[in-house]
Protein backbone atom coordinates (compact mmCIF):
# COMPACT_ATOMS: atom_id res chain seq x y z
CA UNK A 1 0.00 0.00 0.00
CA UNK A 2 1.12 3.50 -0.80
CA UNK A 3 -0.79 6.07 1.22
CA UNK A 4 -0.66 9.78 2.03
CA UNK A 5 -2.41 13.09 1.47
CA UNK A 6 -3.45 14.50 -1.89
CA UNK A 7 -0.76 15.63 -4.38
CA UNK A 8 2.11 14.16 -2.39
CA UNK A 9 3.54 12.12 -5.26
CA UNK A 10 2.02 8.79 -4.26
CA UNK A 11 1.26 7.53 -7.75
CA UNK A 12 4.55 8.70 -9.25
CA UNK A 13 6.38 6.86 -6.49
CA UNK A 14 4.28 3.71 -6.86
CA UNK A 15 4.77 3.61 -10.62
CA UNK A 16 8.50 3.95 -10.13
CA UNK A 17 8.52 1.16 -7.57
CA UNK A 18 6.29 -1.15 -9.63
CA UNK A 19 7.02 -0.21 -13.28
CA UNK A 20 5.49 -3.22 -14.96
CA UNK A 21 2.12 -3.32 -13.20
CA UNK A 22 -1.16 -3.04 -14.98
CA UNK A 23 -2.76 -0.01 -13.29
CA UNK A 24 -6.40 0.97 -13.13
CA UNK A 25 -7.86 4.29 -12.02
CA UNK A 26 -10.20 3.98 -9.04
CA UNK A 27 -12.15 7.00 -10.24
CA UNK A 28 -13.33 5.36 -13.45
CA UNK A 29 -12.50 1.64 -13.58
CA UNK A 30 -15.24 -0.97 -13.58
CA UNK A 31 -15.91 -2.11 -10.00
CA UNK A 32 -15.14 -5.69 -11.07
CA UNK A 33 -11.60 -4.73 -12.10
CA UNK A 34 -10.54 -4.72 -8.46
CA UNK A 35 -10.31 -8.52 -8.78
CA UNK A 36 -7.90 -8.56 -11.70
CA UNK A 37 -5.84 -5.37 -11.76
CA UNK A 38 -2.16 -5.30 -10.85
CA UNK A 39 -2.46 -1.97 -9.10
CA UNK A 40 -5.17 0.56 -8.36
CA UNK A 41 -4.71 4.26 -7.74
CA UNK A 42 -7.26 6.70 -6.36
CA UNK A 43 -8.45 3.76 -4.30
CA UNK A 44 -10.36 6.20 -2.06
CA UNK A 45 -12.45 7.13 -5.11
CA UNK A 46 -13.05 3.45 -5.82
CA UNK A 47 -14.27 2.95 -2.26
CA UNK A 48 -16.57 5.96 -2.67
CA UNK A 49 -18.17 4.52 -5.82
CA UNK A 50 -18.38 1.04 -4.37
CA UNK A 51 -19.91 2.41 -1.17
CA UNK A 52 -22.44 4.47 -3.12
CA UNK A 53 -23.46 1.39 -5.07
CA UNK A 54 -23.80 -0.63 -1.87
CA UNK A 55 -25.71 1.89 0.19
CA UNK A 56 -28.40 2.66 -2.38
CA UNK A 57 -31.62 2.74 -0.37
CA UNK A 58 -29.95 1.38 2.69
CA UNK A 59 -29.75 3.14 6.04
CA UNK A 60 -26.24 3.47 7.40
CA UNK A 61 -25.41 2.10 10.80
CA UNK A 62 -22.17 1.36 12.51
CA UNK A 63 -22.77 -2.34 12.10
CA UNK A 64 -23.59 -2.06 8.40
CA UNK A 65 -20.36 -0.15 7.83
CA UNK A 66 -18.36 -2.82 9.60
CA UNK A 67 -19.96 -5.38 7.27
CA UNK A 68 -19.06 -3.31 4.23
CA UNK A 69 -15.50 -2.86 5.39
CA UNK A 70 -15.18 -6.58 5.90
CA UNK A 71 -16.79 -7.40 2.57
CA UNK A 72 -14.60 -5.29 0.30
CA UNK A 73 -11.34 -5.91 2.15
CA UNK A 74 -11.85 -9.67 2.30
CA UNK A 75 -12.90 -9.86 -1.30
CA UNK A 76 -9.71 -8.09 -2.33
CA UNK A 77 -7.51 -10.22 -0.08
CA UNK A 78 -9.18 -13.36 -1.39
CA UNK A 79 -9.33 -12.56 -5.10
CA UNK A 80 -6.38 -10.26 -5.65
CA UNK A 81 -3.93 -10.75 -2.82
CA UNK A 82 -0.96 -9.28 -4.70
CA UNK A 83 -2.61 -5.98 -5.65
CA UNK A 84 -0.77 -2.70 -5.09
CA UNK A 85 -3.03 -0.01 -3.67
CA UNK A 86 -2.44 3.71 -3.91
CA UNK A 87 -4.85 5.48 -1.57
CA UNK A 88 -5.31 9.02 -0.33
CA UNK A 89 -5.81 9.39 3.40
CA UNK A 90 -9.15 11.12 3.83
CA UNK A 91 -9.81 10.76 7.54
CA UNK A 92 -7.92 13.76 8.83
CA UNK A 93 -10.55 16.48 8.70
CA UNK A 94 -13.60 17.64 10.60
CA UNK A 95 -16.62 15.35 10.63
CA UNK A 96 -18.53 15.91 7.38
CA UNK A 97 -22.06 17.31 7.74
CA UNK A 98 -23.50 15.04 5.07
CA UNK A 99 -24.47 11.56 6.24
CA UNK A 100 -23.14 9.74 3.19
CA UNK A 101 -19.83 11.59 3.39
CA UNK A 102 -19.48 10.72 7.07
CA UNK A 103 -20.20 7.07 6.34
CA UNK A 104 -17.83 7.00 3.38
CA UNK A 105 -14.98 8.50 5.40
CA UNK A 106 -15.52 6.02 8.20
CA UNK A 107 -15.81 2.96 5.97
CA UNK A 108 -12.75 3.99 3.91
CA UNK A 109 -10.74 4.13 7.14
CA UNK A 110 -11.92 0.73 8.25
CA UNK A 111 -11.28 -0.87 4.87
CA UNK A 112 -7.73 0.47 4.86
CA UNK A 113 -7.12 -0.69 8.46
CA UNK A 114 -8.06 -4.19 7.35
CA UNK A 115 -5.98 -4.04 4.17
CA UNK A 116 -2.97 -2.61 6.01
CA UNK A 117 -3.18 -5.45 8.53
CA UNK A 118 -2.91 -7.89 5.63
CA UNK A 119 -0.38 -5.90 3.59
CA UNK A 120 3.28 -6.90 3.45
CA UNK A 121 4.38 -3.38 2.87
CA UNK A 122 2.88 0.03 3.66
CA UNK A 123 4.55 3.30 2.70
CA UNK A 124 3.36 6.78 3.52
CA UNK A 125 4.30 9.61 1.19
CA UNK A 126 4.72 13.13 2.54
CA UNK A 127 5.99 15.82 0.15
CA UNK A 128 7.11 13.13 -2.24
CA UNK A 129 9.23 11.45 0.41
CA UNK A 130 8.31 7.85 1.28
CA UNK A 131 8.44 6.47 4.81
CA UNK A 132 8.04 2.74 5.30
CA UNK A 133 5.52 2.29 8.10
CA UNK A 134 5.12 -1.46 7.75
CA UNK A 135 7.46 -4.01 6.26
CA UNK A 136 6.87 -7.69 6.82
CA UNK A 137 10.02 -8.60 4.92
CA UNK A 138 12.12 -6.40 7.18
CA UNK A 139 10.49 -7.86 10.29
CA UNK A 140 11.32 -11.33 8.94
CA UNK A 141 14.90 -10.28 8.28
CA UNK A 142 15.25 -8.97 11.81
CA UNK A 143 13.96 -12.28 13.15
CA UNK A 144 16.39 -14.13 10.87
CA UNK A 145 19.27 -12.05 12.21
CA UNK A 146 18.24 -12.81 15.76
CA UNK A 147 17.96 -16.49 14.88
CA UNK A 148 21.46 -16.42 13.39
CA UNK A 149 22.82 -14.83 16.57
CA UNK A 150 21.34 -17.55 18.78
CA UNK A 151 23.76 -20.05 20.17
CA UNK A 152 22.43 -23.55 19.56
CA UNK A 153 23.84 -26.07 22.00
CA UNK A 154 24.01 -29.83 21.84
CA UNK A 155 21.20 -31.57 23.78
CA UNK A 156 23.36 -32.51 26.77
CA UNK A 157 24.87 -29.04 26.84
CA UNK A 158 21.41 -27.43 27.01
CA UNK A 159 20.59 -29.25 30.22
CA UNK A 160 24.02 -28.58 31.69
CA UNK A 161 23.75 -24.88 30.93
CA UNK A 162 20.22 -24.72 32.35
CA UNK A 163 21.44 -26.16 35.63
CA UNK A 164 24.35 -23.74 35.69
CA UNK A 165 21.94 -20.84 35.27
CA UNK A 166 19.68 -22.21 38.01
CA UNK A 167 22.63 -22.65 40.41
CA UNK A 168 23.75 -19.12 39.68
CA UNK A 169 20.33 -17.66 40.42
CA UNK A 170 20.01 -19.76 43.56
CA UNK A 171 23.20 -18.35 45.02
CA UNK A 172 22.67 -17.32 48.63
CA UNK A 173 19.53 -19.43 49.09
CA UNK A 174 19.95 -22.27 51.57
CA UNK A 175 18.97 -25.73 50.39
CA UNK A 176 19.04 -28.72 52.71
CA UNK A 177 22.11 -30.79 51.81
CA UNK A 178 21.14 -33.80 49.74
CA UNK A 179 17.98 -32.20 48.38
CA UNK A 180 19.65 -29.83 45.90
CA UNK A 181 19.40 -32.03 42.78
CA UNK A 182 15.65 -32.46 43.37
CA UNK A 183 14.97 -28.78 43.98
CA UNK A 184 17.03 -27.78 40.98
CA UNK A 185 15.32 -30.27 38.71
CA UNK A 186 11.89 -28.97 39.78
CA UNK A 187 13.04 -25.47 38.90
CA UNK A 188 14.48 -26.82 35.65
CA UNK A 189 11.09 -28.33 34.79
CA UNK A 190 8.99 -25.30 35.72
CA UNK A 191 11.33 -22.26 35.57
CA UNK A 192 9.74 -21.44 38.93
CA UNK A 193 12.20 -20.57 41.68
CA UNK A 194 9.50 -20.82 44.34
CA UNK A 195 10.34 -24.51 44.52
CA UNK A 196 13.50 -23.50 46.36
CA UNK A 197 11.21 -22.46 49.21
CA UNK A 198 8.10 -24.60 49.00
CA UNK A 199 9.55 -28.11 48.67
CA UNK A 200 9.39 -29.77 52.08
CA UNK A 201 11.42 -32.94 52.69
CA UNK A 202 10.80 -35.11 55.73
CA UNK A 203 14.00 -36.10 57.44
CA UNK A 204 15.87 -38.79 55.54
CA UNK A 205 13.25 -38.85 52.78
CA UNK A 206 15.81 -38.71 49.96
CA UNK A 207 17.89 -41.57 51.35
CA UNK A 208 14.82 -43.67 52.05
CA UNK A 209 13.56 -43.11 48.51
CA UNK A 210 16.91 -43.96 46.93
CA UNK A 211 17.07 -47.16 48.95
CA UNK A 212 13.52 -48.09 47.97
CA UNK A 213 14.28 -47.63 44.29
CA UNK A 214 17.36 -49.80 44.62
CA UNK A 215 15.14 -52.44 46.21
CA UNK A 216 12.89 -52.44 43.14
CA UNK A 217 10.13 -50.17 44.41
CA UNK A 218 7.04 -49.66 42.24
CA UNK A 219 6.00 -46.08 41.55
CA UNK A 220 2.26 -45.32 41.61
CA UNK A 221 1.03 -42.15 39.89
CA UNK A 222 -2.38 -40.48 39.84
CA UNK A 223 -2.20 -39.53 36.15
CA UNK A 224 -1.08 -41.16 32.90
CA UNK A 225 0.81 -37.94 32.28
CA UNK A 226 2.85 -38.44 35.43
CA UNK A 227 3.52 -42.02 34.41
CA UNK A 228 4.62 -40.94 30.94
CA UNK A 229 7.11 -38.47 32.38
CA UNK A 230 9.03 -40.92 34.55
CA UNK A 231 12.20 -42.47 33.14
CA UNK A 232 11.04 -46.07 33.07
CA UNK A 233 14.27 -47.44 31.60
CA UNK A 234 16.21 -46.24 34.64
CA UNK A 235 13.57 -47.52 37.01
CA UNK A 236 13.51 -50.94 35.35
CA UNK A 237 17.27 -51.15 35.84
CA UNK A 238 16.52 -51.59 39.55
CA UNK A 239 13.56 -53.91 38.93
CA UNK A 240 10.85 -51.30 39.47
CA UNK A 241 7.94 -50.21 37.32
CA UNK A 242 5.44 -47.35 37.06
CA UNK A 243 1.76 -48.06 37.65
CA UNK A 244 -1.27 -45.88 37.10
CA UNK A 245 -4.76 -47.26 37.68
CA UNK A 246 -6.70 -44.21 36.55
CA UNK A 247 -7.84 -45.75 33.26
CA UNK A 248 -8.67 -49.19 34.68
CA UNK A 249 -12.30 -50.20 34.05
CA UNK A 250 -12.74 -51.64 37.56
CA UNK A 251 -11.54 -48.36 39.09
CA UNK A 252 -13.96 -46.38 36.94
CA UNK A 253 -16.83 -48.70 37.88
CA UNK A 254 -16.20 -48.56 41.62
CA UNK A 255 -15.72 -44.80 41.51
CA UNK A 256 -19.04 -44.35 39.73
CA UNK A 257 -20.89 -46.69 42.06
CA UNK A 258 -19.51 -45.08 45.21
CA UNK A 259 -19.60 -41.49 43.95
CA UNK A 260 -15.88 -41.03 44.58
CA UNK A 261 -13.07 -39.89 42.33
CA UNK A 262 -11.13 -42.44 40.29
CA UNK A 263 -8.01 -41.02 41.86
CA UNK A 264 -9.18 -41.98 45.35
CA UNK A 265 -10.29 -45.46 44.23
CA UNK A 266 -6.99 -46.07 42.46
CA UNK A 267 -5.23 -45.46 45.79
CA UNK A 268 -7.32 -48.28 47.30
CA UNK A 269 -6.19 -50.52 44.45
CA UNK A 270 -2.56 -49.51 44.90
CA UNK A 271 -2.73 -50.28 48.64
CA UNK A 272 -3.17 -53.94 47.73
CA UNK A 273 0.18 -54.06 45.93
CA UNK A 274 3.06 -55.91 47.49
CA UNK A 275 6.67 -54.80 47.79
CA UNK A 276 8.09 -51.32 48.36
CA UNK A 277 5.93 -48.48 47.00
CA UNK A 278 6.52 -44.87 46.06
CA UNK A 279 3.47 -42.68 45.46
CA UNK A 280 3.92 -39.80 43.05
CA UNK A 281 0.78 -37.65 43.27
CA UNK A 282 0.88 -34.56 41.08
CA UNK A 283 -2.73 -33.96 40.27
CA UNK A 284 -5.52 -35.13 42.53
CA UNK A 285 -5.94 -33.92 46.12
CA UNK A 286 -8.53 -36.70 46.54
CA UNK A 287 -5.76 -39.26 45.87
CA UNK A 288 -3.58 -37.65 48.49
CA UNK A 289 -6.40 -37.49 51.04
CA UNK A 290 -7.26 -41.17 50.48
CA UNK A 291 -3.59 -42.10 50.72
CA UNK A 292 -3.39 -40.25 54.05
CA UNK A 293 -6.38 -42.25 55.36
CA UNK A 294 -4.90 -45.56 54.18
CA UNK A 295 -1.59 -44.76 55.87
CA UNK A 296 -3.36 -43.73 59.10
CA UNK A 297 -5.36 -46.98 59.03
CA UNK A 298 -2.13 -48.92 58.57
CA UNK A 299 -3.28 -50.40 55.25
CA UNK A 300 -0.31 -49.15 53.28
CA UNK A 301 3.26 -48.23 54.21
CA UNK A 302 4.84 -46.21 51.39
CA UNK A 303 8.61 -45.80 51.24
CA UNK A 304 7.95 -42.27 49.96
CA UNK A 305 4.95 -40.03 49.26
CA UNK A 306 5.54 -37.33 46.64
CA UNK A 307 2.67 -34.94 47.34
CA UNK A 308 2.64 -32.23 44.70
CA UNK A 309 -0.92 -31.74 43.35
CA UNK A 310 -1.51 -28.41 41.67
CA UNK A 311 -4.59 -26.24 41.91
CA UNK A 312 -7.16 -24.77 44.21
CA UNK A 313 -9.80 -27.03 45.76
CA UNK A 314 -8.35 -28.90 48.77
CA UNK A 315 -4.90 -28.79 47.21
CA UNK A 316 -3.19 -26.91 50.03
CA UNK A 317 -5.14 -28.84 52.70
CA UNK A 318 -4.39 -32.30 51.28
CA UNK A 319 -0.67 -31.54 51.30
CA UNK A 320 -0.85 -30.38 54.91
CA UNK A 321 -2.26 -33.83 55.80
CA UNK A 322 0.85 -35.49 54.40
CA UNK A 323 3.06 -33.00 56.24
CA UNK A 324 1.39 -34.15 59.46
CA UNK A 325 2.55 -37.75 58.97
CA UNK A 326 5.38 -38.77 61.27
CA UNK A 327 6.50 -42.21 60.12
CA UNK A 328 6.13 -41.77 56.37
CA UNK A 329 8.90 -40.22 54.29
CA UNK A 330 7.53 -37.46 52.06
CA UNK A 331 8.45 -34.75 49.58
CA UNK A 332 5.67 -32.13 49.45
CA UNK A 333 5.34 -28.93 47.44
CA UNK A 334 3.64 -26.72 50.00
CA UNK A 335 0.95 -24.40 48.64
CA UNK A 336 -0.91 -24.44 45.35
CA UNK A 337 1.94 -25.26 43.01
CA UNK A 338 2.95 -28.63 41.65
CA UNK A 339 1.66 -30.86 38.87
CA UNK A 340 2.14 -34.24 37.22
CA UNK A 341 5.29 -32.95 35.54
CA UNK A 342 6.71 -32.00 38.95
CA UNK A 343 5.80 -35.42 40.39
CA UNK A 344 7.58 -37.14 37.50
CA UNK A 345 10.52 -34.77 37.73
CA UNK A 346 11.06 -35.58 41.41
CA UNK A 347 11.07 -39.31 40.59
CA UNK A 348 13.59 -38.72 37.81
CA UNK A 349 15.80 -36.57 40.04
CA UNK A 350 15.92 -39.45 42.52
CA UNK A 351 16.75 -41.92 39.73
CA UNK A 352 19.55 -39.73 38.38
CA UNK A 353 21.00 -39.32 41.88
CA UNK A 354 21.58 -43.06 41.94
CA UNK A 355 23.95 -43.06 38.95
CA UNK B 1 3.03 7.59 32.07
CA UNK B 2 1.01 9.85 29.82
CA UNK B 3 0.48 8.50 26.32
CA UNK B 4 -1.20 10.64 23.68
CA UNK B 5 -2.77 8.77 20.76
CA UNK B 6 -3.81 10.58 17.62
CA UNK B 7 -5.05 9.59 14.20
CA UNK B 8 -7.71 10.26 11.59
CA UNK B 9 -11.24 8.99 11.41
CA UNK B 10 -11.44 5.20 11.15
CA UNK B 11 -7.70 4.84 11.74
CA UNK B 12 -7.99 2.20 14.48
CA UNK B 13 -6.76 4.59 17.18
CA UNK B 14 -9.41 3.57 19.73
CA UNK B 15 -8.50 -0.08 19.53
CA UNK B 16 -4.83 0.78 19.82
CA UNK B 17 -5.51 2.97 22.87
CA UNK B 18 -7.52 0.26 24.60
CA UNK B 19 -4.76 -2.25 23.97
CA UNK B 20 -2.31 0.12 25.66
CA UNK B 21 -4.40 -0.06 28.82
CA UNK B 22 -4.72 -3.85 28.52
CA UNK B 23 -0.99 -4.27 27.93
CA UNK B 24 -0.14 -2.05 30.86
CA UNK B 25 -2.33 -4.14 33.11
CA UNK B 26 -0.59 -7.36 32.25
CA UNK B 27 2.69 -5.73 33.23
CA UNK B 28 1.52 -6.04 36.82
CA UNK B 29 0.04 -2.67 37.76
CA UNK B 30 -3.44 -3.62 38.70
CA UNK B 31 -5.17 -0.28 39.09
CA UNK B 32 -8.81 0.53 38.45
CA UNK B 33 -9.63 1.19 34.82
CA UNK B 34 -11.58 4.29 33.95
CA UNK B 35 -13.01 5.13 30.58
CA UNK B 36 -13.73 8.82 30.32
CA UNK B 37 -16.37 9.15 27.63
CA UNK B 38 -16.84 12.54 26.02
CA UNK B 39 -19.28 11.90 23.20
CA UNK B 40 -22.77 13.26 23.86
CA UNK B 41 -25.42 10.73 22.84
CA UNK B 42 -27.25 13.03 20.43
CA UNK B 43 -29.05 11.35 17.57
CA UNK B 44 -29.06 7.81 16.25
CA UNK B 45 -25.65 7.90 14.58
CA UNK B 46 -23.72 8.97 17.66
CA UNK B 47 -25.66 6.47 19.74
CA UNK B 48 -24.63 3.72 17.33
CA UNK B 49 -21.02 4.91 17.48
CA UNK B 50 -21.13 4.88 21.28
CA UNK B 51 -22.66 1.40 21.20
CA UNK B 52 -19.83 0.16 18.97
CA UNK B 53 -17.16 1.53 21.27
CA UNK B 54 -18.96 0.03 24.28
CA UNK B 55 -18.93 -3.33 22.56
CA UNK B 56 -15.20 -3.01 21.87
CA UNK B 57 -14.59 -2.35 25.56
CA UNK B 58 -17.00 -4.98 26.86
CA UNK B 59 -15.41 -7.45 29.24
CA UNK B 60 -12.29 -5.34 29.64
CA UNK B 61 -13.40 -4.11 33.07
CA UNK B 62 -13.65 -0.40 32.44
CA UNK B 63 -15.68 1.87 34.68
CA UNK B 64 -17.22 4.46 32.39
CA UNK B 65 -17.27 8.08 33.51
CA UNK B 66 -19.31 10.40 31.33
CA UNK B 67 -17.59 13.70 30.86
CA UNK B 68 -19.14 15.98 28.27
CA UNK B 69 -17.73 19.06 29.96
CA UNK B 70 -15.92 19.80 33.22
CA UNK B 71 -12.96 17.41 33.07
CA UNK B 72 -11.16 18.99 36.10
CA UNK B 73 -14.13 18.23 38.38
CA UNK B 74 -14.33 14.58 37.28
CA UNK B 75 -10.57 14.21 37.57
CA UNK B 76 -10.62 15.63 41.11
CA UNK B 77 -13.29 13.14 42.15
CA UNK B 78 -11.15 10.13 41.25
CA UNK B 79 -9.61 8.30 44.24
CA UNK B 80 -6.12 9.45 45.12
CA UNK B 81 -4.28 6.17 44.82
CA UNK B 82 -2.18 7.28 41.83
CA UNK B 83 -2.73 3.83 40.47
CA UNK B 84 -5.60 4.35 38.06
CA UNK B 85 -5.50 3.43 34.39
CA UNK B 86 -7.43 6.14 32.58
CA UNK B 87 -8.50 6.27 28.96
CA UNK B 88 -9.90 9.59 27.75
CA UNK B 89 -11.73 9.42 24.46
CA UNK B 90 -11.92 11.63 22.54
CA UNK B 91 -10.43 15.09 22.95
CA UNK B 92 -12.08 16.30 19.72
CA UNK B 93 -15.49 15.86 21.37
CA UNK B 94 -14.49 17.30 24.72
CA UNK B 95 -13.03 20.40 23.07
CA UNK B 96 -16.19 20.89 20.98
CA UNK B 97 -18.42 20.44 24.03
CA UNK B 98 -16.46 22.96 26.06
CA UNK B 99 -16.51 25.43 23.20
CA UNK B 100 -20.16 25.16 22.25
CA UNK B 101 -22.18 23.83 25.17
CA UNK B 102 -23.86 26.34 27.43
CA UNK B 103 -22.11 25.04 30.54
CA UNK B 104 -18.80 24.77 28.67
CA UNK B 105 -15.67 26.82 29.21
CA UNK B 106 -16.05 28.75 25.96
CA UNK B 107 -13.04 30.95 25.34
CA UNK B 108 -11.21 29.40 28.28
CA UNK B 109 -11.44 25.88 26.80
CA UNK B 110 -7.72 25.27 26.30
CA UNK B 111 -6.68 26.19 29.85
CA UNK B 112 -9.67 24.44 31.38
CA UNK B 113 -9.16 21.16 29.54
CA UNK B 114 -5.42 21.18 30.21
CA UNK B 115 -6.05 21.63 33.93
CA UNK B 116 -8.19 18.48 33.79
CA UNK B 117 -5.44 16.60 31.94
CA UNK B 118 -2.85 17.65 34.52
CA UNK B 119 -4.99 16.38 37.43
CA UNK B 120 -5.79 13.14 35.60
CA UNK B 121 -2.15 12.54 34.85
CA UNK B 122 -1.21 13.04 38.47
CA UNK B 123 -3.77 10.52 39.62
CA UNK B 124 -3.04 7.73 37.21
CA UNK B 125 -0.18 5.34 36.64
CA UNK B 126 -1.18 5.37 32.98
CA UNK B 127 -3.19 8.04 31.23
CA UNK B 128 -4.04 7.45 27.60
CA UNK B 129 -5.69 10.38 25.83
CA UNK B 130 -7.12 9.90 22.35
CA UNK B 131 -7.34 12.89 20.07
CA UNK B 132 -8.08 13.39 16.43
CA UNK B 133 -6.19 14.55 13.37
CA UNK B 134 -8.66 16.97 11.80
CA UNK B 135 -6.16 19.38 10.36
CA UNK B 136 -5.67 18.19 6.81
CA UNK B 137 -8.64 18.49 4.52
CA UNK B 138 -9.50 20.21 1.32
CA UNK B 139 -12.83 21.72 2.36
CA UNK B 140 -12.73 25.45 3.06
CA UNK B 141 -13.06 26.22 6.79
CA UNK B 142 -15.71 28.56 8.09
CA UNK B 143 -14.66 30.97 10.82
CA UNK B 144 -16.24 28.71 13.42
CA UNK B 145 -14.39 25.66 12.11
CA UNK B 146 -11.15 27.61 12.15
CA UNK B 147 -11.72 28.56 15.77
CA UNK B 148 -12.39 24.95 16.72
CA UNK B 149 -9.32 23.64 14.93
CA UNK B 150 -7.19 26.29 16.55
CA UNK B 151 -8.41 25.26 20.00
CA UNK B 152 -7.99 21.53 19.40
CA UNK B 153 -4.59 22.11 17.79
CA UNK B 154 -3.48 24.10 20.82
CA UNK B 155 -4.72 21.39 23.21
CA UNK B 156 -2.99 18.70 21.14
CA UNK B 157 0.30 20.58 21.19
CA UNK B 158 0.15 21.19 24.93
CA UNK B 159 -0.76 17.57 25.62
CA UNK B 160 2.05 16.35 23.37
CA UNK B 161 4.53 18.59 25.17
CA UNK B 162 3.46 17.08 28.48
CA UNK B 163 3.18 13.48 27.22
CA UNK B 164 5.81 10.80 27.71
CA UNK B 165 4.79 9.20 24.46
CA UNK B 166 2.88 10.35 21.39
CA UNK B 167 1.69 7.88 18.77
CA UNK B 168 -0.08 8.51 15.52
CA UNK B 169 -2.14 5.55 14.34
CA UNK B 170 -2.35 5.21 10.55
CA UNK B 171 -4.65 2.45 9.31
CA UNK B 172 -4.00 0.46 12.45
CA UNK B 173 -0.22 0.96 12.27
CA UNK B 174 1.25 2.86 15.24
CA UNK B 175 3.83 5.49 14.29
CA UNK B 176 5.94 6.84 17.10
CA UNK B 177 5.91 10.63 17.16
CA UNK B 178 7.53 11.12 20.55
CA UNK B 179 9.03 8.86 23.18
CA UNK B 180 10.98 9.59 26.30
Amino acid sequence: MVIGGAYQGKLAYAKEEYPSLLWVDGKVCALKEIESCGGIYSFEAYIRRWFKEKTKNRALSSQVMEEYAKELSEEMIHKNPGVVIVCREIGCGLVPVDEFERGYREVAGRICVRLARYADHVERIVCGIPTVIKDTEKAKNIADTKRAAMEILRPEEIEKKSFEMISKELKGIFLTPGTEPIVKRCIHTSADFEYAQNLIFSEGAVDAAKKAIQNGAKVVTDTQMGKAGINKKRLEKYGGEVLCFMSDPDVAETAKAQGRTRAAVSMDKAAKLTGPLIFAIGNAPTALIRLYELIREGRVRPELVIGVPVGFVNVVQSKELILALTDTPYIVARGRKGGSNIAACICNALLYMLD
Amino acid sequence: MFHLVTGGSGSGKSEYAENLIEGWKTKGTDGRKYYIATMMPFGKETQAKIARHRQMRAGKGFQTLECYTGLPKIARELPKDHNALALLECMSNLAANELYQEEGAGNGTVEFVMEGIRILREKSSLLVAVTNEVFSESAEDTEEMQRYKKVLGEINRQMAAMADRVTEVVYGIPLEVKSR
